[in-house]
């Protein structure tokens, strides 16, 4: 850039500045001297390059710049290419998101898109990549993408092309149509030019999170690309950085494939091995040359993640192991640093930890490291490495640190060693020990959580209480008292203080003495569950009632609102003349609903999504998977697109057909993959049978179980008043996972006459469901005419990454919407004829029923289905005692009112029973026989 | 992600303040400062990472870091990054513009404040790094300062733009 005269002499002035308050106003005569040349009609292009050029140097100062845009967008239309260069890089650094001067800085960037000099579609290029108005995405991605694949441009412009669409994909991913592009940029990947190359692996790593479907490919080029790289060493002289082949692209490569699963050809697998193992034997040996080792190592570091990441070698992993103990103990302090990161990474995914806790000591030793950074590493690893058998050590530790470590590190140690504690613990004595001491040594840097949770905890597990007491009596009668250990101690003996009562040295008084002694130096919030504790033990100890409502009484003259407030109202409690009121208000808690730990939340928030998804968390095994599963449930969500090719398992279970009378109901399965249906094995016909004995019952009764799969359980509760009923469907996870995605519908096939509505102002259905966790959703349903096919519903989630599909028929059918009518015996025989000689709707069927003669509740039983079934049973109407008669009506909206007779004549000695429907409606006679058809059929 | 690179002096005067997020100026500010407060006090035999500071992603993002003679070269940059990859960029944007400027020192820095940011947008573009090669970046930036030349400048400027020319 030519020197401007005006401009040297302008941060020269400000260098002489002796203090800032010089400088400010140096500034300040600047801008004002800018402003009014900005006025000018006549100033000229250098002019006003010069001015906005004074001002960025401004902003870099930290100098508020509120104008100028307005001449940089003019700077940019110049023909001049100085002039074109300052106005973008004003443009770059000064322009805000949503700028109103956007759309004329998006007309200037297309016309040098398509400019025949690359300098100016280069310029244009970097500008977009580093602003990000909307409108740019809007208008320009299209223009991006044909510099991009077009033939004719520069890899100078490609590569930039890349990274612009990069920009915009991760700002406004709605606007930019990736899809339609994404496939063809893959190929890329390929490209000789290693520029080229690595500004496409970040955007393909860009795709490959959003859109992991389109851009499955994309893993062989990597590989492939790396192959050429690791071991043909095919690339140009000049991108070998101190003897390393292009080590970015390396590194970059590496890093796209932990977005993808291992490769399942077997081909790639082994070609990728071969390239991770070729890597680690290259790092066998120290380099000399400082910069040579950070760009060896840096691969390294990386294939190493990829190795964890991908899972398929265990011998390779333990090698790894060992190349990392090598690492934490290296003199050079970025490799031991790196190497305590990436054994975390490790011991988070190994199977077994044993080759690390070879290494446990010199972790230890590096929570006493001199620099912090290592500091917290090693606290990580030490995290991620914790089991069982460790647990004591670590714990222990940890907690003997503590007392030294930076405040900075100290809440996220204590966070990790009540996680820890909780975890692994397997004597309650040494949780409460533990806990107890955490909160006294770390009580001012944490957060509520952490005695929350405790408390939580031991209220939860009957077998914690009675040591928890004693440990909190021992806390209240040492000389100090940390205030969250006060806050413990007084809440597990308002609670539990009557299982130490009769302990020596633990009476009722010497309770309520510990806890005044440790009050009076407490903090309004301890002191105010320390009240409420008081209030427990009137409950408690009748025997020190009036001990303690001395001390309510004090409180009752506290300053503090909070306090006087409790003591005014636990005083009051306390001496009502009835004595029902207290015990019930004291009762002792439940027990917390298991729920995720407070903790762990806290913990993970602290490591809040950036711009790139991690691809892994510090901790065991168990989060990590539990993450995966997460990430796999969300870019389902992302994609919308249930996954092709065998990935749904389609699970009808009980699809029938209800149409005809003496038809075999029909079930088709297709469980899995076995998309033929037609061999079935005995598991899935046994399968098949339950749920049609589910749905059976659920013909005449209204709740009941629907489903019960080996994932999930369905369950329906149905109220009718015809035509109308609500049904609400219960769904339970029976899993150990948690299922993700959840969406339950209601679909009516080819019927026009059933309206199926999510009922209105119910909670929407939960993100997930934990395991034995339960989603409900109602549905308002409405029958509009006679229809004859029951609706379906239709259940999807998402578990282990596998998205699945259920369809159930739903027990909905005309028969539903029958109202019992009694009528005399008289008017039922009249009826019956009637309807028989009017032949509109008969069926009858004559059905199986072994049971009869052999089981004497039968005939009870069969009345009982047809009463569920809306029958109203007709008394002393048939000369034969069994035979049930009964009537019923069903109510549609629209088409009105159907009368429905039934005559069911049991026949014990021929294990048969003969079933006659007459109604006011063919259809409707035909479903309530194949209902009842059903029911008998599955009992 | 790359999400910043600042380059100050021992002091804490910022020579370059470039961000890939929009974040207002006072900001950016702040977290220049907040960054030099933590860099200044440590030695150089501690390592070049740091935990990112509260102004600036959070402790899942790093801080990294090198010194040379009176000025930090810092890149603050996001998990999905590779420590030792950025410490290697930094030293290949260092010695970029070594080649530009032929030893460069802090007033090269300062008086040519613009020319970094065309320099490091061959190095760094969108938050990634673009380009590692230093014949391709010294390439791209003199050949751009080529472009300057036909648009016929005030003559007497013509040997400051061929000043830094390799």
């Amino acid at each position: 850039m030519p020197p401007m005269k005006g401009l040297t002499v302008f941060i020269a002035d400000l260098r002489k500045c002796r203090s800032h308050e010089d400088e400010e106003k140096r500034v300040n005569k600047e801008l004002a001297n800018i402003r009014t040349k900005f006025k000018e009609p006549s100033l000229n292009g250098y002019n006003r390059k010069k001015y906005v050029c004074k001002l960025i140097y401004m902003a870099l100062l930290g100098y508020e710049v509120s104008f100028g845009h307005r001449e940089a967008v003019d700077l940019i239309g110049s023909t001049k290419y100085s002039e074109k260069q300052v106005g973008y890089l004003a443009i770059s650094l000064l322009m805000e998101e949503n700028a109103d001067y956007a759309r004329s800085v998006v007309a200037a960037m297309r016309r040098d898109i398509h400019d025949t000099n690359e300098f100016n579609v280069s310029l244009a290029l970097n500008a977009v990549s580093n602003t990000c108005a909307r409108e740019i995405a809007e208008v320009l991605t299209q223009d991006i993408v044909v510099q991009l694949l077009s033939p004719a441009a520069s890899m100078f412009i490609k590569k930039k092309a890349a990274l612009c669409l990069l920009r915009l994909l991760r700002r406004y991913p709605d606007a930019v149509n990736a899809q339609q592009w994404a496939a063809r940029i893959i190929p890329y990947l390929g490209h000789r030019d290693i520029g080229v190359t690595l500004s496409v692996a970040s955007l393909v790593t860009a795709l490959a999170q959003q859109f992991p479907e389109d851009t499955r490919k994309a893993a062989s080029f990597a590989v492939r690309r790396l192959k050429s790289l690791v071991i043909d060493n095919e690339y140009a002289a000049e991108y070998t950085y101190y003897k390393v082949p292009a080590p970015w692209l390396q590194i970059k490569l590496l890093r796209l494939l932990q977005y993808f699963p291992a490769p399942e050809s077997p081909e790639l697998r082994s070609l990728l091995l071969s390239i991770l193992r070729h890597i680690i034997d290259v790092s066998q040996d120290t380099p000399r040359d400082l910069q040579q080792m950070n760009a060896q190592y840096s691969i390294l570091f990386e294939a190493i993640n990829l190795g964890i990441h991908l899972d398929i070698d265990q011998g390779l992993m333990q090698e790894c192991s060992v190349l990392l103990g090598r690492f934490i103990t290296s003199r050079e302090i970025n490799v031991r640093y790196l190497g305590l990161e990436t054994m975390a990474h490790l011991a988070a995914y190994i199977d077994s930890l044993d080759t690390i806790k070879t290494y446990q000591g010199v972790i230890i030793q590096s929570l006493r490291d001199r620099d912090v950074s290592v500091r917290r590493r090693a606290l990580d690893l030490l995290y991620s490495m914790c089991d069982v058998s460790s647990a004591k050590t670590i714990v222990s530790e940890l907690l003997r640190h503590m007392v030294v470590a930076d405040f900075a590190l100290r809440e996220e140690m204590a966070l990790k060693v009540a996680i820890l504690t909780e975890k692994h613990a397997t004597e309650y004595s040494w949780y409460v020990d533990v806990m107890m001491r955490l909160v006294s040594l770390a009580g001012d840097h944490m957060g509520d959580e952490v005695w929350h949770r405790i408390v939580q905890v031991i209220l939860g597990n009957e077998e914690l209480q009675l040591y928890a007491c004693k440990i909190a009596l021992q806390t209240l009668k040492a000389p100090v008292c940390h205030e969250s250990a006060l806050k413990v101690s007084a809440y597990v003996l308002g609670e539990f203080g009557h299982l130490i009562a009769n302990a020596p040295d633990c009476a009722p008084v010497d309770q309520l003495k510990a806890l005044q002694s440790k009050m009076a130096s407490g903090s309004q919030s301890a002191r105010a569950v320390a009240l409420t504790t008081v209030a427990k033990f009137v409950n408690l100890f009748p025997e020190i009632k009036t001990l303690c409502l001395r001390v309510l009484d004090r409180y009752r003259g506290a300053l503090d609102a909070e306090l006087q407030q409790r003591a005014c109202e636990y005083y009051a409690l306390a001496t009502l003349e009835s004595d029902e009121l207290l015990p019930t208000v004291f009762e002792e808690m439940p027990p917390f609903p298991e729920r995720r730990s407070a903790l762990m939340s806290r913990l993970l928030k602290r490591e809040a999504d950036t711009e790139d998804q991690r691809t892994w968390v510090f901790g065991g095994r168990e989060i990590n998977r539990e993450r995966k599963l997460q990430k796999a449930g969300k870019t389902e969500d992302d994609a919308e697109t249930p996954a092709s090719d065998g990935a749904v398992q389609l699970d009808t279970a009980g699809v029938g057909s209800l149409s005809g009378t003496d038809e075999q109901v029909n079930i088709s399965d297709a469980f899995g993959t076995s998309s033929s249906g037609q061999q079935q094995t005995p598991e899935e016909l046994a399968r098949v049978a339950k749920s049609k004995r589910h749905y059976a019952r659920l013909l005449w009764e209204n709740d009941g179980i629907l489903y019960d799969g080996d994932e999930i359980q369905v369950g329906l509760v149905a109220q009718y008043k015809p035509p109308a009923g609500r049904i609400g469907v219960f769904l339970g996870n029976k899993a150990t996972a948690p299922i993700y995605n959840i969406s339950i519908h209601m679909v009516v096939k080819g019927e026009e006459q059933l309206a199926i509505l999510q009922a209105p102002g119910q909670d929407p259905l939960p993100e997930s469901l934990m395991p034995l966790g339960q989603a409900r959703l109602y549905f308002d349903v409405k029958c509009l005419g006679v229809f004859a096919t029951a609706p379906t519903l239709r259940i999807t989630y998402t578990m282990a990454g596998s998205p699945t599909v259920s369809e159930l028929q739903t027990p909905v059918t005309v028969a539903h919407f029958m109202d019992p009518v009694t009528i005399t015996v008289s008017d039922f025989f009249a009826r019956w004829k009637q309807l028989g000689d009017a032949d509109i709707g008969e069926a009858q069927c004559v059905l199986k029923t072994p049971f009869l003669s052999t089981d004497a509740t039968a005939i009870q039983w069969l009345r009982n289905v047809v009463g569920g079934a809306g029958f109203a049973l007709i008394q002393g109407a048939d000369s034969e005692p069994d035979n049930i008669v009964g009537v019923g009506i069903a109510t549609t909206e629209a088409a009105g009112r159907f009368g429905c007779l039934i005559r069911v004549e049991p026949k014990p000695s021929h294990g048969l029973t003969r079933v006659t429907i007459r109604a006011t409606n063919p259809i409707v006679a035909k479903v309530v026989a194949a209902n009842i058809n059903m029911i008998f059929e599955s009992r | 992600m790359i999400k910043s690179v600042l380059i100050f002096n021992q002091l804490g005067k910022p020579r370059l303040v470039k961000f890939y997020e929009q974040i207002g100026t006072a900001a950016q500010q702040e977290i220049l400062r907040e960054i030099h407060a933590i860099i200044a006090k440590r030695p150089d035999t501690q390592c070049n990472f740091l935990e990112g500071c509260q102004s600036i992603g959070g402790p899942d993002s790093r801080i990294i870091y090198r010194h040379y003679a009176t000025l930090y070269f810092v890149f603050v940059v996001d998990s999905s990054e590779s420590e030792l990859g950025i410490l290697d960029l930094i030293q290949v944007f260092v010695e970029a513009l070594d080649r530009v400027f032929e030893n460069v020192c802090e007033l090269d820095l300062i008086f040519h404040f613009d020319e970094i940011h065309y320099i490091l947008m061959e190095v760094v573009s969108a938050g990634m790094v673009i380009e590692t090669n230093l014949a391709e970046i010294s390439r791209a930036v003199s050949e751009g300062k080529l472009q300057i030349k036909p648009a016929s400048e005030p003559s007497r400027l013509g040997i400051g733009a061929l000043r830094g020319f390799v």
